[in-house]
């Protein structure tokens, strides 16, 4: 009887080894992508109705009351702008996706990108975008979906939120902003509208952004970037 | 130094005042023909100018206008006669206290016209080209103007000189890192503060314009400031996720390598043994 011979077990163990691990690599990387639903608010340049930055301004934002000129103008405050770090974001809550998370001040990484916190359970303010209360622009917070040695992180059930979500940001000063969800995106992160994202401009809004989709091995992080859309909840239910 | 009237200086403020250039730096944004023009009453109380109307072109500009204001109007490009008329006058029955003919205004221009005082405390009209180029992510553009009955001065940020000796009426400008910062405009090359100094807070992504204006002899040097916002850069990106519940575990990374490593050994092996 012919004994087979070690190396060919060798050949068969790697093999079916090899098999396996394959299936479970293939499988690990196809995360499916995020459907998209809903729509943003449009970030376009509108004429701002009051041009004064920060709290401190006591401008008029009614147009002069010249009926003759044709011309359109708006008085500006011209007093010394002071931030107003009472708005300044400091958790967000998201009820029914049982998203709870501390909001910190982030700025930009070394290579240009916004510098989402290293903690997953931390979520960041874009502290380069508008506040939250606003009278227009787009408030940016960003988190990581999760982290390799974390887990699941704050921002982990973002993909899933809904149309008419609430999102309760609340600020330095204790205030509580209500927001509703509008929209629910995923853009693979090639082409996402960062410009709109990010707009200072447009209606005020609140734009929340990780990361999902499948993974990719290659670059080790996800093709995509989820992004979820609210707006402030007096203005979300005048509409209707 | 003298002050005159308002009223008495007109006419000679009209002979004498030649618009700066305006060079079009910035990009047109909107509509086509439109520029972006802001008036600054900065001609101190007191001085004839208390409360005016402003004319462009024979139209209606600004009603009522009052020192220490900013108003902001999109204008059809093109050339303009500007006029300050006292109030309750017209073009149709006066003439102006104040006034500068055939302003360039190009289309997409952003710019600002101011009614001040000169050096020597006269009253004058000045057009400003205000800056409106993509400013980094994370910084602020600052630019102060010098419109005051004042000497040369330097203006500090934080206590260290970020502009020194400007003169009326000129400006100067430069990016710096977007926070609060602790301003003052002292008499050049002295530690003598004629203005301020005042907490301000330089937004990212604006250009946040200081105007100095009054008048040092009746000391009614103020600062008054016009915001020009949404001009940052965008970020380049959202890195949010380096991933562990949907990555490749690496006891499967680490078994594949075995794998073709036993693979390849294996090969080998039967492969040499043929021969």
């Amino acid at each position: 009887m012919t004994r087979i011979r070690p190396a060919i077990w060798v050949l068969m163990l790697s093999a079916i080894a090899l098999a396996t691990a394959a299936v479970v690599i293939a499988m690990a990387g196809s995360g499916s992508s995020v459907a998209s639903v809903g729509a943003r608010p449009a970030a376009s340049q509108s004429v701002p109705t009051d041009s004064a930055s920060g709290g401190a301004s006591a401008s008029d934002s009614i147009d002069s009351d010249q009926a003759s000129a044709g011309f359109d103008t708006r008085t500006d405050a011209t007093v010394l702008p002071v931030q107003d770090v009472t708005m300044t974001p400091v958790s967000i809550a998201i009820r029914s996706l049982g998203v709870t998370a501390e909001v910190g001040n982030v700025g930009i990484d070394g290579l240009g990108r916004v510098d989402v916190p290293r903690d997953v359970f931390r979520t960041g303010w874009y502290q380069y975008s508008v506040r939250p209360g606003s009278p227009q622009g787009s408030t940016v917070i960003v988190g990581h979906k999760d982290g390799v040695d974390q887990g699941a992180g704050a921002f982990f059930a973002l993909g899933e939120a809904a149309i008419d979500d609430i999102v309760v940001v609340t600020t330095a000063n204790g205030t509580k902003l209500r927001y509703q969800v509008v929209a629910r995106e995923s853009f693979d992160k090639n082409t996402v509208p960062l410009n709109e994202l990010f707009a200072a401009t447009g209606p005020h809004r609140l734009t929340l952004i990780t990361c999902g989709g499948p993974f990719d091995a290659t670059t080790l992080g996800y093709t995509d970037n989820v992004v979820v859309t609210a707006v402030p909840v007096d203005s979300a239910s005048g509409a209707s | 130094m003298t002050q005159r009237n308002i009223t008495r200086a007109g006419a000679v403020a009209a002979a004498a005042l030649l618009p700066i250039g305006l060079v079009l730096a910035a990009t047109p944004a909107g509509a086509a023909d439109d520029a972006t023009v802001s008036v600054l009453h900065g001609i101190p109380e007191g001085l004839g100018a208390d409360v005016v109307d402003v004319y462009a072109n024979g139209n209606l500009l600004i009603d009522d206008f009052t020192p220490g204001s900013l108003e902001t109007a999109t204008v059809p490009a093109g050339s303009y006669d500007l006029g300050v008329y006292a109030d309750g006058t017209t073009p149709e029955d006066s003439d102006p206290v104040l006034s500068a003919d055939g302003v360039e205004v190009p289309a997409g221009i952003n710019a600002t016209v101011t009614a001040n005082l000169d050096a020597e405390g006269n009253p004058a009209l000045n057009v400003f080209v205000n800056d409106t180029a993509t400013i980094a992510a994370g910084e602020a553009r600052l630019t102060v103007r010098h419109v005051a009955a004042a000497p040369a001065v330097d203006i500090l940020a934080d206590g260290a000189v970020l502009f020194s000796n400007l003169t009326n009426p000129n400006q100067d400008l430069a990016s710096v890192p977007a926070g609060s910062y602790e301003a003052a405009v002292n008499l050049a090359g002295t530690d003598t503060t004629a203005i301020g100094p005042a907490d301000v807070s330089l937004e990212a992504g604006a250009n946040t314009i200081v105007y100095a204006w009054g008048s040092a002899a009746d000391e009614t040097l103020a600062l008054a400031v016009q915001v020009i916002p949404g001009l940052g850069a965008t970020p380049d990106g959202v890195p949010a996720g380096d991933g562990s519940t949907t990555g490749t575990p690496v006891w499967a990374l680490g078994l594949a390598a075995v794998a073709a490593l036993g693979l390849v050994g294996a090969g080998a092996r039967l492969s040499a043994a043929r021969r």
